[in-house]
């Protein structure tokens, strides 16, 4: 009622772990890139899931990438079974803002919640890298970049995890189009962005040892989302 | 033994408790007032936020840090102005966040520190605010405002949060500056710079800082010594974006490429772009 | 609820009784009214129009039975009510909350508020009982601001309203924190009607805020996706859209002239006249611009309370 309270702290201390023996997190790693357009949003990661130190390879083809009961693409990478939990939370959230709204949340709004949730585990954050693809409310293609603890912004090209970083310049370049000397954006076709996105993750497979495999594209459009599905290197 | 079924009991509390958690989002009368967090099984937290935000740990939690933000009194209100830059260690995880931090519509806070801190913190405040303005049909004080933040911020000290703000806002008292951090510091102050890129911000501000100065000179100054400290701080970058404080609101003023005041601030013409390869 | 049926009191006189909760509608001819008044009791709180009857009149059921009737008939004949009217939680053996009904009943003794939708927006009216001219009329607030697009007329206990519309005020901006959209007037409304039913012995995991049922209902008029929208919630934690409606003491003949007035088609200027008129019609003292408040909710707007000078403005039309 009193919103003017402290804000609530749940805590319950226990005995099961004592500090610096809890260790709740494993990098099952992989890449997640998305890139938004006029009318569409191209999202994209590999499905090799790595294993501990990052040489062991538990699966080439387990999908990080899930499209949610509204029409978003959420894409983790990290910790699987964090990023997992999280879905799970979302879609729960997402059925109940149904029940209670009487409509499909938007993607924007999905973004804020994200967020929420993930700062909710402020303290016990879920080892996730995140992106979250969709249409905003003028059926604009928006993509959604996220920290582990819910800090985002939306962007025009984003990607993360592992390969996250080989493959941001190069959107950076092709997308964004910055140069030395400022910032040339431009339209983009739905086909020019898918031949990036396979070049981005044909490229970061070369150096990353824990993007490869497979690449899925999920296309979002007013139409719904397609999903398509091509080949890596697999070493 | 015990331990053993110690381990039993506190596996059956959390999952009680995850229950209640899942119940108590969804109890629509009380569910929606005050966030709540998830703690881990541990005994000494701020140990265990420590072993998962080192960069030595094997996932290490990569948090978005923000850089140089500045506010100053002059005499026509408050410049605010910050850069965009976010690192996480010394990645650019991006260059164009908001680090001017739009409570409402009278009301800024910056962001220094974590981002999620600040911008969840700060989100939190904006509701407060909003409800102590249809409660009591005035806006509130930024001073209050300020110790709103604050007290929240404090219940959580030492447990990791990491955030340097101000504060900034004209209410009855005039314009005001409050600079709150997580340590659980506020004070009320004239001109703050906090980040990184600060000692930079404060020589530029203090050497051409005039409180009779004009409004363009007042925002030439804050644009100048934004601009200084990404020049002279590897962790400041991006742009520039500066807001007024007016007595009716704030004013957001305008986005500045710092690469463009770089050329500009030397008085020579910008170099001709180079050719680059990009598609279609 | 309201059953039609001549009541025999036992006395000399049949008299037709609407029976409808604590109240008795009776159909009485002029002699009888005549009767009562000659009692020098007064019976009736509000005289009404009726097609079907030549006088009616709103009077304390038990009240008039206990007129009319000796004790002991009293007691025998309306044991079950006596036991179950007592307790909020114990339905009677009809399958009836009597306090809730209570609570209804409750909002009959406040003051009229009308709100009316239009294409262009939602208009809302209440009455403040301006009771003494020492009273400054301005500290009387029946409709009050729950965000920018959502606005509230009430009539009742409107002590009652500040934790209601406190609720509806907290729960549009959580769902602005959580969701950075504005909340639904439908939503708004059912988070409103959540808080209702929570009165009594507190269940497993939610408190308990009230020890008895709300009396007061809210009449919720806001704009979002779906264009403007009324909606009228009461104590039972029941809503309702209407295009118009009237809650309050005079709620019975502001609806009937309501019905009569309202189209589809109706403009936002006409729909602020229309709910002055009616307005006007149902309230005891002559209406100006200090006893009545008028609140507009419109897509370019928002929630908007109408100055004095506005409000003259409107009255001026009339």
């Amino acid at each position: 009622m009193d919103s003017f309270l402290p804000v609530q702290v749940s805590w319950t201390p226990q005995t099961a772990a004592s500090g610096s023996d809890f260790y709740p997190y494993t990098n099952n790693a992989g890449t997640v890139a998305g890139i938004s357009g006029g009318d569409f949003c191209v999202m994209a990661a590999d499905t090799r899931q790595s294993f501990g130190v990052g040489y062991l390879i538990n699966t080439r083809y387990q999908p990080k990438m899930f499209k949610l009961s509204n029409g978003s693409v959420l894409g983790t990478s990290g910790f699987y079974a964090d990023g997992l939990t999280l879905i799970k939370r979302i879609n729960q959230r997402l059925e109940w803002y149904k029940h209670a709204h009487d409509k499909e949340m938007s993607t924007p709004a999905l973004a804020q919640l994200l967020s929420i949730t993930l700062y909710s585990k402020r303290f016990f954050p879920y080892y996730a890298r995140v992106l979250l693809g969709g249409l905003d409310l003028e059926g604009h293609g928006v993509v959604y970049g996220y920290d582990s603890i819910g800090s985002y912004e939306p962007c025009l090209a984003r990607a993360t995890g592992s390969g996250g970083s080989l493959i941001q310049p190069f959107l950076d370049n092709q997308i964004y189009r910055k140069t030395p000397l400022g910032i040339l954006q431009a339209p983009h076709t739905l086909d020019q962005v898918k031949a990036v996105m396979r070049d981005s993750f044909t490229s970061a497979t070369e150096r990353d040892i824990q993007t490869g495999d497979y690449l899925e594209l999920f296309i979002i459009t007013a139409q719904g989302v397609d999903v398509e599905k091509y080949d890596l290197r697999k070493d | 033994m015990n331990s053993i079924l110690n381990e039993f009991k506190s596996t059956s509390a959390l999952c009680e408790e995850e229950l209640h958690d899942s119940l108590y989002d969804w109890d629509t009368a009380n569910g929606f007032a005050l966030p709540t967090f998830e703690f881990p099984a541990v005994h000494n937290l701020n140990r265990f936020m420590k072993d998962i935000t080192s960069a030595s740990a094997p996932c290490q939690i990569e948090i978005q840090h923000g850089t140089t933000t500045l506010a100053f009194k002059f005499k026509s209100g408050v410049i605010v102005a910050a850069d965009s830059r976010a690192s996480q260690g010394n990645y650019v995880s991006t260059s164009s966040v908001k680090k001017i931090i739009e409570i409402n519509p009278f009301l800024l806070g910056t962001m220094a520190g974590g981002a999620a801190d600040c911008t969840f913190w700060q989100r939190e405040l904006g509701r407060q605010c909003r409800l102590y303005e249809l409660r009591n049909k005035e806006r509130i004080s930024v001073a209050a405002a300020s110790k709103l933040l604050a007290n929240m911020i404090y219940r959580y000290k030492g447990m990791g949060l990491s955030m340097g703000t101000m504060v900034t806002g004209w209410d009855k008292t005039g314009p005001k500056i409050f600079y709150v951090d997580s340590d659980g510091t506020r004070v009320d102050g004239e001109l703050f710079s906090v980040g990184s890129g600060s000692p930079f911000a404060y020589g530029i501000i203090d050497n051409g800082f005039d409180f009779d100065l004009d409004v363009p000179s007042a925002i030439d100054l804050g644009k100048r010594a934004i601009y200084h400290a990404t020049h002279r701080d590897g962790a400041s970058g991006g742009t520039v974006n500066l807001y007024h404080v007016k007595p009716d609101g704030w004013a957001r003023i305008g986005r500045w490429d710092v690469e463009d005041l770089h050329w500009e601030f030397q008085d020579q013409p910008k170099p001709s772009p180079i050719n680059s390869s990009v598609i279609g | 609820m309201s059953v039609n049926r001549p009541l025999d009191l036992n006395v000399e006189l049949t008299i037709f009784c609407n029976v409808k909760n604590n109240l008795v509608k009776c159909c009485l001819e002029e002699w009888m009214v005549w009767e009562l008044h000659m009692s020098g009791k007064k019976y009736e709180t509000r005289s009404m129009r009726s097609t079907t009857c030549r006088s009616s009149y709103h009077i304390d059921y038990v009240e008039f039975l206990r007129y009319l009737l000796p004790p002991q008939n009293l007691s025998t004949m309306f044991l079950t009510r006596s036991e179950y009217d007592r307790g909020v939680n114990t339905f009677s053996p009809e399958g009836r909350l009597f306090q809730v009904e209570y609570a209804i009943e409750a909002i009959k003794l406040g003051s009229t508020a009308v709100g009316i939708q239009t294409s262009e927006g939602v208009v809302l009216a209440a009455e403040k009982r301006v009771t003494s001219p020492l009273l400054v009329s301005s500290s009387i607030e029946k409709i009050m601001e729950i965000d920018k697009h959502l606005g509230c007329a009430m009539s009742g206990l409107t002590a009652d309203s500040r934790t209601m519309i406190d609720h509806a005020r907290v729960a549009a901006q959580s769902h602005r924190f959580t969701y950075d959209e504005a909340i639904k007037v439908e939503s708004v409304t059912q988070a409103v009607c959540d808080l209702a039913l929570r009165f009594g012995e507190s269940a497993e995991g939610e408190e308990s805020i009230m020890s008895r049922p709300f009396g007061v209902a809210l009449l919720i008029a806001g704009v979002d996706e779906n264009g403007p929208q009324l909606f009228h919630a009461d104590p039972s934690g029941t809503f309702t859209q209407f295009d118009a409606k009237a809650i309050g003491s005079g709620s019975e003949g502001a609806q009937t002239e309501l019905e009569g007035e309202y189209h589809k088609s109706i403009t936002l200027e006409k729909a602020e006249t229309l709910s002055l008129r009616v307005l006007k019609q149902v309230m005891e003292e002559k209406l100006n611009n200090t006893n009545v408040e008028l609140a507009s909710v419109t897509p370019d707007r928002g929630y908007r309370i109408y100055s004095e000078d506005e409000l003259q403005s409107v009255i001026d039309r009339l």
